[in-house]
């Protein structure tokens, strides 16, 4: 299982004095995925981040990066990873180019890399002008280019959207999904824009209060707890029935039911059970919970 | 360390552009400007052989005594600073080079300026010098040879390796510029109280009076105060890199 995992992380404790930062944690994160890591502020979203990349020690438990266990001394673990913790951490008196730069030779790497990184970022044209004058969009496209100047298998990126306009959104979405398909590199990236994890991450891990609240699939999240609603023709025959099978029926009343159910497959034999019986089934929805929704449900509880 | 020489060469690229770095220029040639402005206005009609002398230990005094101290705090401050104002301590610390190489690199980055400025300053002082001669032709060559002020002000700023180790420390341990303000002026307040006090062992050996005790090869504890000033400062500056090579920056 380490083997496929990008990050994995066995009881992850930090506590600042008495206060739990993070909690137990037991990360997942699938080599070759986009993870996203939500969670209200002050989840912990933050404080996680810091302790994978090292910049934080944990009070308890490890870490594993690309299947190495990272320990204080082990730098050259870190050759693995790639990060943009928060705001980008950029010198504003250096061009963006000489940013690049900085990097590029405390990782020793071949100066045609900041070429093929401020071409992904689209910032050849601004290269050469000093950080200071940036936008914020151009600041966080050239944060996200430091965080791949070493072709790392691994990316952090800590809210990379913040402060984006749509448009910015929509081009850091591309990127990122190039990454991941084009270079089959694992994304982390921890995020409060629920839409634009639900556009971008196809696993999700929800943290509150320092506890993993959920962490699988986007799809298993979106079931989670969803009921399917049945509308047939003789409704209380139909809710006896579907209990007598063994299944849990939330609600019922005259032609609608509300059956708890956790895959596709159990909507294929809902059916067939009520057609079997001679039930007439007008409709079978599952309602899509807006990962919004969900997530201020689960979080809320 | 085996990082050492790249790490170096990224500091190097961060001074550009920086204040830090135009004060190593601007500092000394102030210095040595100020000090000919007030040469080319006297007006001693005879002249004398020893006013070349004299406008050389003037620059070197004010030099060593009063800016060169300060001067060391702020470029460990400012050098500091470059990654406190961003916080690209995060990105920094999170690379895969040895902390301790990065603290290193930083440490000898700031050594580099001070002795960077030290060269400004002697040259400065035997260009005006030569200036001065032309203008003033009979105040005579009695200047020291120009290989005896660069040695001085060479030395002077090695005996500032222990100062300028205790300010980076303070300035990369804190990212505020007050701390590092405070125990500067602390120290050149009381190097100006134990100085003409005469106690002469610890007033020599005190730190921010290290870069004065080594300007002239004559005073007694010349060599005892560039040992302690070079020897202090490597030491201090290697338990601060291994105390901020084992914090955390959050």
């Amino acid at each position: 299982m380490t083997d496929s995992l990008a990050i994995e992380s066995r009881g992850l404790t930090r506590t600042f004095g008495s206060c739990t930062a993070v909690n137990g944690l037991e990360l997942r994160v699938p080599r070759g995925t986009i993870y996203g890591f939500l969670g209200p502020n002050g989840a912990g979203k933050t404080t996680t981040i810091r302790l994978l990349l090292g910049l934080l020690r944990p009070t308890n438990g490890t870490i594993l990066l690309n299947g190495e266990p990272l320990t204080r001394g082990g730098r050259e673990l870190m050759r693995g990873v790639g990060a943009l913790v928060e705001t980008p951490s950029l010198y504003p008196h250096l061009t963006g180019r000489e940013n690049l730069e900085v990097t590029r030779r405390i990782l020793k790497l071949s100066k045609s890399r900041i070429e093929e990184v401020l071409a992904l970022s689209g910032l050849i044209a601004d290269a050469n002008r000093v950080v200071r004058d940036y936008s914020l969009g151009m600041r966080q496209r050239l944060g996200l280019a430091l965080a791949w100047l070493g072709k790392p298998a691994l990316i952090v990126l800590d809210e990379p959207a913040n402060g984006l306009d749509p448009a910015g959104i929509r081009e850091l979405r591309a990127n990122l999904q190039e990454l991941v398909h084009d270079h089959h590199v694992t994304i982390f990236l921890s995020s409060h824009v629920l839409n634009e994890v639900e556009q971008m991450a196809d696993w999700i891990g929800i943290i509150n209060r320092g506890q993993l609240l959920f962490q699988g699939k986007l799809e298993e999240l979106q079931r989670y707890q969803v009921p399917l609603t049945v509308v047939a023709d003789r409704g209380f025959d139909a809710s006896a029935l579907l209990k007598a099978k063994g299944w849990r029926v939330l609600k019922d009343s005259d032609n609608l039911l509300e059956v708890e159910v956790s895959l596709d497959a159990d909507i294929v034999a809902i059916n067939r059970c009520l057609l079997d019986s001679g039930i007439h089934v007008y409709r079978l929805e599952r309602r899509q919970e807006a990962l919004e929704d969900l997530f201020l449900r689960m979080t809320l509880n | 360390m085996k990082d050492l020489y790249p790490a170096l060469t990224a500091e190097g690229l961060k001074l550009k552009r920086t204040l830090a770095l135009r004060l190593a220029i601007w500092c000394p040639t102030v210095i040595v400007l100020l000090v000919f402005g007030v040469y080319v206005g006297r007006s001693d009609k005879g002249g004398s052989p020893e006013l070349l002398t004299g406008f050389a230990q003037l620059t070197l005094t004010i030099w060593t005594i009063i800016v060169f101290p300060l001067f060391a705090a702020l470029v460990a401050a400012l050098i500091a600073a470059v990654e406190h104002q961003n916080d690209t301590w995060k990105h920094l610390l999170a690379l895969p080079v040895d902390r301790s190489t990065i603290f290193v690199s930083k440490w000898i980055a700031g050594i580099s300026l001070l002795l960077f400025s030290s060269l400004v300053l002697a040259t400065g002082v035997v260009v005006t010098a030569e200036a001065l001669r032309l203008i003033k032709p009979g105040w005579g060559s009695s200047l020291r040879p120009s290989a005896m002020i660069f040695r001085g002000v060479f030395l002077s700023s090695c005996a500032a390796w222990l100062v300028y180790s205790i300010q980076m420390w303070i300035s990369l341990r804190w990212r505020s510029f007050l701390p590092g303000l405070v125990v500067a002026v602390m120290g050149l307040a009381l190097m100006f109280v134990a100085i003409p006090r005469g106690v002469a062992l610890f007033g020599s050996l005190f730190p921010w009076s290290l870069p004065a005790m080594t300007m002239s090869p004559h005073n007694p504890y010349h060599a005892i105060a560039l040992g302690l000033g070079l020897c202090g400062g490597v030491l201090v500056g290697a338990v601060a890199c291994w105390h901020l090579s084992r914090r955390e920056f959050c």
